[in-house]
């Protein structure tokens, strides 16, 4: 019986550097709270090892602390943790894993897999054929040396347990993409599992070759990152028992919306009162539509809170048109020349809001909306 | 339709004294000096209408005169529309106001706030009539006041400052406009101030160092640049990695191929090292078979040097039997040869001695002739000798004779010369003298120079007279004839000097005359020919002298006497030289000595036939010892070889007899074959070309190696530089600074996206209120335009004037001309077109309200062309308007066409008022 914790892509020093430094500061110490909560399951599971299937550092040229603390983190959970490079951190010129940093501070059980040379583990139950990535962009199958007699000779009972990094010929990423992995090899080298890396999110691709996905979410996919793999393996050429675990604090959220009216409004502040709580949230909000002014107003307050409670609203699409309703323009009382310029604009604003919306439509509700607030500037 | 009548008014300004001023419709000229109050009387008209007076402010306290403090008081009578009033003033704290009303005969007098009522209802005057009124308020609704100096390019701000509407009421009024109506403009102000913010306002982009969309652009460059270069170098240093590790794998590559290429170039040479073995092998064979090859030789050629010692002892011993032979035969030869040599010799002798004896004789015969010669010779010298001494004798006399005559040739020419010079003198004479020819008619007896001389007839007498000449015929003339004077008397001296001379010279040569000296110089001449001829006589008997001769002749006799006697002495008969006719002897013995020659040839071609014979028998003697001694030569050193060579022989076979080289010979052949085999042998076991293919493998397998190594140095060379490339590069933390840069680059594009929107609204607010302001505005207007045009007509016809919103004149306009832009006009141009539109508004303006135009000294930089142009406005303006017209320039602006109606000279005014 061969017990592991899978896991990958934490990407640690992944900068986040749309956001400012006290919230970027706060994802990035995420993903290192990932590591050490992954790690303590794994000794709470009384897990054998940790496999890290690459991208264990977001680049080779990351700040040393980032080195420093992940390695301590690493001594003082006291399991064996093999990494291998991936194409983030590849193993080639200059790799992180090749600094005086790592070297003066690595700990014995962190043991960095820069070959494809098996490695025996675990009282020599368990077999890891490494698949490194030497480079950032591999053109051949890293797993192709993987045959049924490589790592046989070591000890020819124990448990095989494939290590790679790269996206599986099932994606259908098509021939030019590159560190493609053929998940083929379980059967060609014989192996009871192939733990992978690169895919964020959790994905089982046969019963033998799994995802663990990103511990801790770092983009806005759904595709259910911010686990890792438990995985059981009773003995060579059993099925392994694989269980998922949550280790991610923060959540990434997705939500499209198209504002028409009050209704619409109300939808989204009951969207934010639901996240428990917003500060643990990113939201990638993509919205447009066309709003009255007050109405405008009242979503403004909304997204001014969402944009201050939240970790991060990431405002995308055309955005909500602004534009005065027919009763405020009459509030204004304008006649004159004044009056037939609001005349003219509000008829090249018509197609705002409707299907035939315009940038030219867009652009006349701007300006009614400027000579709105113009006009209540002067007024107050 | 507004009438003031009548202005009082007392203690206002510089008024003190009660003055009253008379007003009628139409054009009113009010004139007099600067300061005597013209303005003040205008002013008090103003206030006299507007200012409430029971207030103590700054305004009506401006309105007392400077010295008493006096308060003022006012009346101003006027008519509106048939309606006569009389407003009333009287201004201070305690002030009051008065208006008497009188309507169709009906008086109605009203009080303070009935009054103020009355008139604001009158003349419609806004709520903030009744505050403090102030001039600087040019214009009111109804009085149109063109102030001093006040006639630029604003003029509507002038007439519609003081009640807020106005003109522009007016215009909107007519031309049903209301513009930006309730606080548009304020609204268009800021949408302009918003475009401004952008754009430029001539629609441009604003481009200074704060503008929005600039530095949005440009902040947006700059990121998309710096992140482009972190990219970049990102790009850059992943590729130079690579590179590296490239470098890496190839040369590991190399080095693990180089122990492998070594390990080929120690086999090759090991390899090598036996074919060289082989090879050395192969070539003792070789030289083992050369030796044997030469032992061969060496006694094959013994063998052929013994054949030839053979050969030549037999051939030796031929030759010597041979030469014997010959000897023998050259002996007897010889011997006969010798015998008849001496035989040729003595006839020689023989005929030799008898040629010798001929020539002897010849010889004395001849020396005979040659005597007989000398001898004639001698007779013949010894004749000329005599001769010439003869001829001598002859001489001697002859030069005698020659010597006798002394004159020479110089004398005589001389002498010519002189009489030639007489002969002149005398010519030179006669031709001065006269020439008298005296003939008679009849015998006469006449006198010349006293002497008398008879003249027969036919025989007239000439004189030559040099000097004079007395011709006296006695008892009956004397006639003198003078020749003339000086000249002849001194011609005839120096004929004189002349006769001199030459009877001197004749003296000298001892001769008569001229012709015996040439006389005698022939002769002269002839006896020298004579001596010449004898000489050459002489020359040709005897060259070289008589004496010579005679020393000749001496010498040919001692000569012949010596030949004779040696010839005597050879036994020679010399008697031939007595004989009288040596000729025929010396004929005789010629003939002897021709003979004698025929028989000495005769002898002598003996002799050269002996001589040849013995020659030929020396000759052939010669040769046979020659050839005889030559054989006997040849003989010896055939002999001598002969010896040689037995001996040679004789001395090999000593050493080695014939059958033991022979057996010798063919143990040699055996062992060079023996040789061969063993040479061919090692050849077969090295193979042909072996050892160079081998040879060519190892340099090729070595080539190899340094080429590789070659490769690695150049591999290191280029991992060295880009080692050296990557540590230039700062990558330090660079994919957080990408991370940075590409947030830093969205932000700034997002911020330019929105300044764009924002520019782009701005404008499209602006553009649309712009786009509707001017059409309003041009409709606004045209009322305005129209009366302006017409009034203009009388300055520029057909020309038009373009105002802006704020009723400033923008530009004139005129038909096929280019606009002409209002600032750009002279001071005087401004001054008239401000003047025009003011009337025009005034028109305007009179549509509906009462309105006086006031103009003080307002044309005050328009030239007099100009002004009678405007005065024609002016007074077309009067006919429907009252005008009051303020000036200094008095009377002459009436002379300039304006046509006043009414003339008030305040001057005079003032000055009645005074006196009281």
């Amino acid at each position: 019986m061969v017990r592991f914790v899978h896991t990958a892509d934490l990407q640690l020093g992944k900068p986040f550097a749309y956001l400012d430094v006290e919230r970027a500061a706060l994802l990035g110490e995420a993903r290192l709270q990932a590591l050490r909560k992954l790690l303590e399951k794994a000794g709470e599971s009384s897990a054998d090892f940790v496999v890290v299937a690459g991208d264990f550092y977001d680049a080779n040229t990351i700040d040393h602390a980032w080195v420093v603390k992940a390695n301590d983190l690493v001594r003082h959970a006291g399991v064996p943790v093999y990494v291998i490079p991936g194409n983030h951190d590849h193993g080639g010129g200059e790799s992180i894993f090749a600094t005086n940093r790592m070297r003066s501070t690595q700990p014995d059980n962190l043991h960095v897999l820069l070959t494809d040379e098996p490695v025996l583990c675990v009282g020599e139950r368990a077999v890891i054929l490494p698949a490194p990535l030497l480079r950032r962009h591999e053109r051949r199958d890293v797993t192709e040396h993987m045959t049924s007699e490589l790592g046989r000779d070591l000890v020819p009972s124990a448990v095989r347990i494939g290590l790679a990094h790269g996206g599986v010929t099932e994606f259908g990423l098509g021939e030019d993409a590159m560190n493609l992995i053929d998940s083929g090899v379980v059967e060609r080298a014989e192996l009871d599992y192939l733990a992978l890396g690169d895919w964020h999110g959790l994905k089982q691709v046969t019963d033998r070759v799994w995802y663990s996905g990103t511990p801790e979410p770092d983009r806005f996919k759904d595709n259910e990152p911010g686990h890792a793999l438990i995985v059981e393996i009773e003995h060579q050429g059993a099925q392994p028992e694989v269980t998922p675990f949550p280790t991610a604090r923060y959540r990434w959220l997705r939500r499209n919306q198209s504002f028409r009216g009050s209704d619409d409004i109300a939808d989204f502040e009951a969207f934010l009162d639901g996240l428990d709580p917003m500060s643990d949230c990113l939201v990638r909000l993509e919205y447009d539509g066309a709003l009255t002014l007050s109405e405008n107003q009242r979503l403004e307050a909304a997204l001014e809170q969402a944009r201050h409670g939240l970790v991060d609203l990431r405002e995308r699409g055309a955005g909500v048109v602004a534009m005065p309703s027919d009763e405020e323009l009459q509030s204004l009382q304008l006649d004159g020349y004044v009056g037939k310029a609001v005349g003219d604009l509000r008829l090249q604003s018509k197609s705002v809001g409707t299907e035939h919306e315009s940038e030219g439509g867009r652009l006349a509700a701007a300006a009614l909306n400027l000579l709105y607030r113009i006009r209540e500037t002067a007024q107050q | 339709m507004i009438h003031i009548k009548r202005i009082e008014l007392e203690n206002f300004r510089s008024f003190t004294s009660p003055v009253a001023i008379e007003l009628t419709q139409g054009l009113n000229v009010l004139h007099g000096p600067n300061e005597v109050g013209k303005t003040t009387i205008v002013e008090a008209l103003w206030h006299g209408l507007l200012t409430r007076p029971d207030r103590k402010n700054q305004v009506t306290e401006s309105l007392q005169p400077r010295e008493s403090k006096a308060w003022p008081t006012t009346r101003l009578d006027f008519e509106v529309d048939g309606v006569d009033y009389s407003l009333r003033k009287a201004f201070g704290t305690a002030g009051s106001m008065r208006l008497i009303r009188t309507r169709d005969g009906s008086r109605e007098e009203l009080g303070d706030a009935a009054a103020l009522e009355a008139v604001a209802g009158l003349f419609d005057l806004p709520p903030k009539f009744g505050k403090p009124a102030d001039t600087r308020d040019t214009g009111a609704i109804w009085l149109s006041w063109v102030k001093q100096g006040a006639a630029g390019g604003e003029p509507g701000a002038d007439i519609t400052e003081y009640t807020e509407g106005g003109i522009k009421e007016q215009l909107a009024r007519l031309s049903e406009e209301v513009l930006a109506g309730a606080d548009g403009s304020a609204i268009y102000d800021s949408a302009r101030a918003a475009y401004l913010e952008f754009f430029t306002p001539s629609g441009g982009e604003r481009s200074g160092a704060d503008a929005r969309l600039k530095m949005a652009r440009a902040s947006s460059e700059d990121a998309a640049q710096a992140h482009e270069a972190l990219k970049q170098l990102e790009e850059t240093h992943g590729r130079l990695l690579e590179q590296r590790d490239a470098a890496d794998r190839k040369l590991a590559e190399h080095r693990a191929s180089v122990p492998k290429l070594r390990a080929t170039v120690r086999e090759r040479e090991e390899a090598l090292g036996e074919l060289e073995k082989l090879e050395a092998e192969r070539k003792t064979r070789a030289a083992v078979e050369q030796q044997r090859e030469a032992e061969l030789a060496g006694l094959v050629e013994r063998e052929r040097l013994r054949a030839t010692l053979l050969e030549q002892t037999a051939e030796l011993e031929r030759k010597l039997e041979e030469l014997s032979d010959q000897q023998a035969v050259a002996i007897a030869d010889l011997e006969e040869a010798r015998k008849s040599q001496g035989t040729a010799r003595k006839r020689f002798e023989t005929e030799k001695e008898r040629v010798q004896d001929l020539e002897r004789e010849l010889r004395a015969v001849e020396r005979l002739v040659g005597l007989v010669d000398a001898e004639s010779n001698r007779r013949q010298l010894a004749a000329s000798l005599e001769d010439a001494n003869m001829i001598r004798s002859a001489l001697l006399d002859a030069r005698a004779a020659a010597q006798a005559i002394s004159l020479d040739e110089n004398t005589v020419n001389r002498l010519d010369e002189l009489t030639s010079e007489l002969r002149d003198a005398r010519v030179r004479l006669e031709a001065a003298a006269a020439r008298v020819v005296v003939s008679a008619e009849s015998v006469v007896q006449l006198e010349l120079d006293g002497e008398a001389v008879s003249i027969e007839t036919g025989e007239p007498m000439e004189r030559i007279v040099t000097d004079s000449l007395i011709v006296r015929l006695p008892g009956t003339l004397g006639l003198q004839i003078q020749a003339g004077q000086g000249s002849v008397a001194d011609l005839r001296t120096a004929v004189d000097a002349h006769e001199q001379a030459v009877s001197v010279a004749l003296g000298e040569a001892g001769v008569e005359s001229l012709a015996e000296a040439k006389s005698q110089l022939r002769e002269r001449s002839d006896r020298e020919g004579r001596v010449q001829t004898l000489e050459t006589r002489i020359e040709m008997l005897a060259p070289g002298g008589v004496d010579a001769l005679q020393t000749k002749v001496g010498t040919l006799d001692h000569e012949l006497t010596q030949e004779r006697s040696r010839l005597e002495e050879v036994g020679v008969d010399c008697a031939a030289l007595g004989a009288e006719d040596l000729l025929a002897e010396r004929s005789a013995l010629r003939t002897r000595a021709d003979e004698l020659e025929t028989v000495v040839e005769g002898a002598r071609q003996a002799l050269g036939g002996a001589e040849d014979a013995r020659a030929e028998f020396d000759a052939e003697v010669q040769g046979l010892e020659v050839s005889q001694s030559g054989v006997a030569a040849e003989l010896v050193a055939s002999s001598e070889r002969h010896e040689e060579a037995a001996q040679a022989l004789a001395k090999e076979r000593e050493a080695l007899d014939d059958a033991e080289l022979k057996t010798k010979v063919n143990e040699a052949k055996q062992k060079l074959a023996d040789a061969a085999a063993d040479r061919a042998k090692a050849e077969e076991s090295l193979g042909a070309g072996v050892l160079e293919g081998a040879t060519r493998g190892l340099e090729d397998a070595t080539k190899a190696v340094e080429s590789k190594q070659k490769e690695i140095s150049k591999l290191e060379q280029d991992r060295a530089e880009l080692n050296g490339r990557l540590g230039e590069q700062d990558v330090e933390k660079l994919h957080e600074r990408l991370a940075v840069a590409q947030n830093a680059r969205d932000v700034a594009e997002a911020k330019q996206k929105r300044a764009e929107f924002e520019a782009a609204t701005a404008r499209l607010l602006f553009e649309t209120l712009e786009h509707r302001k001017e059409e309003s505005e041009a409709r606004f207007l045209a009322p305005l335009q129209t009366d302006v045009a017409e009034l203009l007509s009388q300055l520029w016809p057909n020309a038009t004037i373009e105002l802006d919103s704020k009723l400033c004149i923008e530009r004139v306009v005129r038909p096929g001309k280019p606009g002409l832009e209002f600032d750009a006009l002279s001071a005087g141009a401004r001054e008239q077109l401000g003047i025009i539109v003011r009337l025009s508004m005034t028109r305007l303006l009179a549509k509906v309200q009462p309105v006086v135009v006031v103009l003080d000294d307002s044309l005050v930089v328009t030239d007099d062309e100009r002004f009678r142009d405007v005065a024609r406005v002016i007074n077309y303006v009067a006919r429907d308007l009252q005008v009051l017209f303020l000036t200094c320039h008095w009377p002459r602006q009436g002379d300039l066409g304006l046509a006043a109606d009414n003339v008030v000279d305040i001057g005079s005014v003032r000055a009645l008022a005074d006196a009281g």
